[in-house]
């Protein structure tokens, strides 16, 4: 045996005769200090002038970025070798110091580049790339998750991004509650605040709006599935566009549509009072309205989470509670309801958030109903900026989605019976009783006609002259959207829409996926928090993750505010749920033997990703693509509170109109994007069908 | 320690695997010698699985080392450790051909690439799928699959060979084949392997070695003849197939069952001391016939046709035993009564019994029948 172990020794320390990688991430770390800014630039790294970019390298003056990158030079007081995979054993307590120090160092940078109000330069990046490689080949080096580096690597970078780009920004929205006008400490502010008459009143409104809006899309969305699954035989159609119509409108179409049919001068109501003498009101500005708009825009949402449920129904449940002598009410309220009762109540609670965090047909359509979502624009964007307020009603925002997050993933998650992606069973059930039928079959047909009718109005109303008053036919919306040059009118927002876009969803598309593979393939301590972390995304509605944005990258250490990336970040973080949802899908189809397999045959684990991982996912993997670059196109809440008027994006462009009441160019831009996503989807959908057309016709030859 | 391991190619000592609070490997040791064939065999649930995949690399034992040609692999991940797994699935890549799937481990050890065509196509003649590199995954059988992916394996000539119960996917025929094929090429290379079932004959074909598990413990390991014909406790003796048993007397030479005497097998006399036992008898070591001594006399209860066999069940004294005899060998005309005569090669000693007179305990006997 000894003479065994020693031949194998000598192997191995013959294969680690290479330089200890760690030096040159030291190296990498000085280059960056040499090179590179460490400060950040006020004005981009094109648009500064050349002594301004003097003063933000560290070597300029004396000052603390010399310790931040000495400090880790005390490392290279190592072995000149990576150590042997043998000996990395003894050299335990040499791993914990280089990670330990690692992280010492990147505290010391935060805190000190926060104390002392510098924001950090591109320089840092580098620095802080080469510290985490440094932890990560120490973490590697104890063996954590088998020394695999690349799946420690991953990890190292999903924990930093997620807790530098959710965690940190939401824990900041906290922080202007405590502050007073001067900056000072004022604890028992948030009260005042909270017992302002008004903010009052703003909380009820949107507890009242939230509530009814999550019942009556519910309701209106287990009426649809009863139709797709029961009633319907061909019901895909159904599905596809209650899955494509929310993703493809973009914000604030809704609402304007709502408008152009009921409101004050809108056709419905110009009919209403030609035939019944009615007389004109506001009735559809305030609660009406946005409930109208909001059960329109969630009922799909609800119809998704039902659908799925009521297809995992066995049928013989049914059937068995009939042959126990249950009629078809006992059945329903003692078998189906019971069954269902997740779901629903997921349903409830998913479109009670979403309403909480919708900013944008309260604004259209909210008149004097203010709701929470809106008012916090209004204290940051409006004429009383106030921070203070702002990041009150946030907090008290955020609390309710994150209490109702931790209700579903304690509740519901665990008391699931019915798995929304289960096997789906169409067998043959009891057919429901005609007037059921009839009266599910003719509310479906009366809403989409309705839908119908309201898309119509969207896309002809964008060609009226000014509608309710002058309904000839005109181009001059979208002339003046898109006629007067690449540089007026909608097309620098359409551009910059397209490249941020186009940039996030390639980043959304790997993150998600790699998100995914860790919490699907790999087994660890901490796991769980990792996975409700990322899930915690799904919770931060937009608008507050629109202010904490401000509210902590606008500061030292981290200074983004105004910038494209910090445009592009939040698209990536706010739609990284889709491309995580889609990973989990795709890979929980594969089997983990392919996985082991390829690891068997000496391939490592970056290798298998990528050459079977990859490959066998590549549905899922464009389809996260396609859907967060239209996500992302169609993302308001949080972008408002980011963009300035270099990168303003579409839907930030809308908006301006609508405040500024140019509703015919608002629904012109809304109509055109409607058409751009929906030809993006359907390319992409017929992509997909002819490459899985070509697999089934290999496979018969 | 020195001279044991050239022997003893694989090497696991004092494993103990658990998941959480739940213990799936207690402590376990385990040798397997060169270019043989093991097999874990057991009830599902038993740990087999488990200590494939931690020879594997694929989990890591909670404690233990595993040693592999000599060296510590414990704390190595899968691809360091030279080993090749048969799946259970198969899990052969379907997006790559067959040609694509066996070479792909030699892609991974970057060889040149006249040397990987050579060899994939050496693999696949040795496993008679010459000329189908071009095909894919979804347009070849079940045994082909099989055979792909045994050649994957192959042709990393890998130390250790491991089969994650590979046969489970076929049916009766094919598994029939495939078990021989496996054996032969294994015995062609001398590649060490381990091997998981839960099909008795399955592992009693392809071994040279049976290591029968229950609740993450080996319960006895041996050659297949010996752990049928000579179980060492009461869970063997009804895991290995069917034993009825009495309380007996052995006396060095003889085992006396309800006053009949039976020679004892040689393995007996050579590994047991006389005294009283446990003793089980084998189904189909006990025949039927129309004439005998007094003391060999039984009631016939009922007689089952089972094609290859009859099943009998008799009353003999106070035993109600199960027999299984031939179907070329078995007299119809015995109907009520008849005498019976024991093979010694099926009976074995089981536990020493203590001598207070007690009746076997019922339950044991009723789990034969």
């Amino acid at each position: 045996m000894t003479t065994l172990a020693s031949a194998a020794d000598g192997r191995i320390s013959q294969l680690s005769q290479t330089r200890d990688p760690v030096f040159y991430w030291l190296l990498l770390m000085i280059g960056a200090f040499v090179l590179f800014p460490v400060f950040a630039l006020d004005y981009g790294l094109m648009e500064s002038t050349s002594d301004e970019l003097y003063e933000a390298m560290g070597w300029s003056s004396q000052n603390v970025s010399w310790l931040w990158f000495g400090l880790p030079l005390l490392l290279f007081l190592r072995p000149l070798h990576a150590p042997a995979r043998k000996k990395c054993r003894d050299a335990k307590s040499r791993h914990w110091f280089d990670i330990g120090w690692a992280g010492f160092c990147v505290l010391f940078i935060v805190i000190s580049a926060w104390v002392q109000g510098t924001g950090l330069g591109y320089g840092c990046i580098l620095l802080l790339l080469g510290l985490g490689a440094i932890a990560t080949l120490g973490f590697s080096r104890l063996e954590f998750l088998g020394g695999d580096i690349f799946i420690i690597g991953a990890l190292i970078s999903i924990v930093t991004l997620i807790s530098t780009f959710i965690i940190f920004p939401s824990a900041s929205i906290f922080v202007p509650m405590f502050e007073g006008d001067m900056g000072e400490f004022a604890p028992w502010q948030f009260l005042d605040i909270l017992g302002r008459r008004q903010i009052i009143q703003i909380i009820k409104n949107s507890i009242l709006l939230g509530t009814t809006v999550g019942a009556s899309a519910t309701f209106f969305g287990l009426l649809f599935a009863i139709y797709t699954t029961r009633i319907a035989k061909r019901s895909a159609f159904i599905a596809r566009i209650f899955s494509i119509l929310p993703i493809v409108t973009p914000p604030f179409v809704v609402g304007l549509g709502v408008t152009l049919m009921l409101g004050r001068s809108g056709y419905i109501t110009e009919l209403m009072v030609d035939l019944f003498g009615l007389t004109k009101t506001n009735w559809l500005y305030g609660f009406p309205g946005i409930w109208m708009a909001q059960v329109l825009a969630f009922t799909p949402m609800s119809f998704m989470i039902l659908d799925g449920a009521m297809k995992s129904l066995h049928p013989s449940l049914e059937e068995a509670s009939y042959t126990l002598r249950a009629n078809r009410s006992q059945t329903f309220m003692k078998v189906v309801m019971p069954l269902l009762k997740p779901a629903l109540a997921n349903s409830f609670l998913i479109v009670f958030v979403q309403s909480l965090a919708d900013f944008s047909n309260p604004l259209v359509l909210g008149g004097s109903f203010d709701v929470l979502a809106t008012q916090i624009y209004f204290y940051i964007a409006g004429a009383q900026l106030d921070y203070a307020s702002a990041s009150t009603l946030g907090a008290v925002l955020l609390i309710f989605s994150l209490a109702i997050f931790v209700i579903q993933y304690m509740w519901i998650g665990k008391r699931s019976y019915v798995t929304v992606s289960g096997k789906a069973y169409r067998g043959d059930v009891q057919p429901l009783p005609s007037f059921v039928r009839t009266g599910v079959t003719a509310f479906l047909y009366f809403w989409m006609a309705f839908t119908l009718l309201l898309y119509g109005s969207i896309v002809f109303g964008s060609f009226t002259v000014n509608w309710g008053v002058d309904y000839s036919l005109t181009l001059d919306n979208y002339i003046r959207l898109f006629g007067l040059g690449v540089t007026e009118g909608a097309w620098p927002s359409l551009i910059s829409t397209m490249t941020y876009a186009g940039i996030a969803a390639p980043i959304t598309a790997i993150f998600g996926l790699l998100i995914a593979y860790i919490v699907v393939r790999q087994q660890f301590h901490g796991k769980k928090v990792i996975e409700f972390a990322t899930m915690l995304c799904f919770a931060v509605p937009g608008t507050v993750a629109g202010v904490s944005y401000i509210l902590a990258f606008n500061d030292a250490p981290i200074y983004l505010t105004g910038t494209a990336a910090i445009v592009v970040i939040s698209m990536v973080m706010r739609n990284v749920p889709v491309g995580i949802r889609s990973g989990i899908a795709g890979l929980g189809q594969l089997d983990k033997s392919l996985d082991e397999a390829s690891l068997s045959l000496r391939a490592s684990s970056f290798g298998t990703i990528i050459h079977v991982l990859v490959p066998l996912l590549r549905p899922a993997i464009l389809s996260s693509l396609v859907y967060s670059f239209v996500r992302a196109m169609t993302t308001v809440s949080a972008i408002i509170f980011l963009v300035t008027p270099e990168t303003r994006v579409a839907t930030a462009y809308i908006l301006n109109r609508v405040e500024d009441g140019e509703y015919g160019i608002a629904i012109a831009y809304g109509s055109i994007l409607i058409f751009v996503m929906m030809a993006i989807i359907l390319t992409f959908d017929r992509l997909v069908g002819e490459a899985r057309n070509a697999r089934t016709k290999a496979k018969e030859i | 320690m020195s001279k044991d391991s050239k022997n003893n190619f694989v090497v696991l000592k004092n494993i103990c695997k658990r998941f959480g609070q739940n213990t799936v490997i207690g402590d376990l040791d385990l040798e397997i010698e060169k270019g043989s064939l093991v097999t874990l065999l057991g009830p599902s649930g038993c740990g087999k699985t488990t200590v494939l995949r931690m020879v594997a690399g694929l989990e890591k034992p909670t404690s233990g080392q595993i040693f592999i040609d000599g060296e510590d692999v414990t704390d190595r991940s899968v691809q360091h450790r030279d080993i090749c797994m048969v799946f259970q699935s198969y899990a052969l890549f379907p997006h790559m051909s067959l040609y694509g799937n066996v070479a792909y481990g030699l892609k991974n050890l970057k060889l040149p690439a006249d040397e990987i065509s050579q060899r994939v196509d050496d693999a696949l003649k040795l496993v008679n799928l010459e000329g189908m590199g071009d095909r894919f995954v979804d347009q070849i059988s079940g045994g082909q699959q099989q055979r792909v992916a045994l050649a994957r394996a192959l042709v990393l000539k890998p130390k250790v060979l491991l089969f994650d119960e590979p046969l489970s996917n076929l049916d009766a025929n094919l598994r029939r084949s495939m078990r021989e094929t496996i054996r032969d090429l294994q015995k062609r290379f001398n590649i060490t392997s381990l091997y998981v079932t839960h099909d008795q004959a399955e592992a009693f074909a392809v071994s040279d070695k049976v290591v029968v598990m229950k609740d993450g413990d080996i319960m006895q390991q041996g050659a297949p003849s010996e752990l049928y014909q000579v179980p060492d406790s009461l869970f063997m003796a009804n895991f290995m197939g069917d034993a009825n048993i009495f309380d007996g007397h052995f006396d060095g030479e003889t085992i006396t069952i309800n006053g009949v005497q039976v020679k004892a097998n040689q393995r007996t006399v050579e590994s047991k001391a006389s005294g009283h036992y446990q003793v089980g008898v084998r189904p189909e070591a006990i025949t039927l016939s129309h004439e005998g001594q007094p003391e060999h006399i039984c009631k016939v209860n009922k007689v089952v046709y089972m094609g290859a066999m009859y099943e009998v069940s008799v009353t003999w004294g106070e035993h109600e035993l199960l027999l299984q005899i031939n179907s070329t060998e078995f007299d119809t005309d015995i109907k009520d009564q008849a005498y019976l005569s024991v093979n010694p090669v099926g009976v074995f000693l089981l536990d020493p019994v203590v001598l207070s007179s007690k009746k076997v305990q019922p339950e044991l006997t009723a789990e034969v029948a």
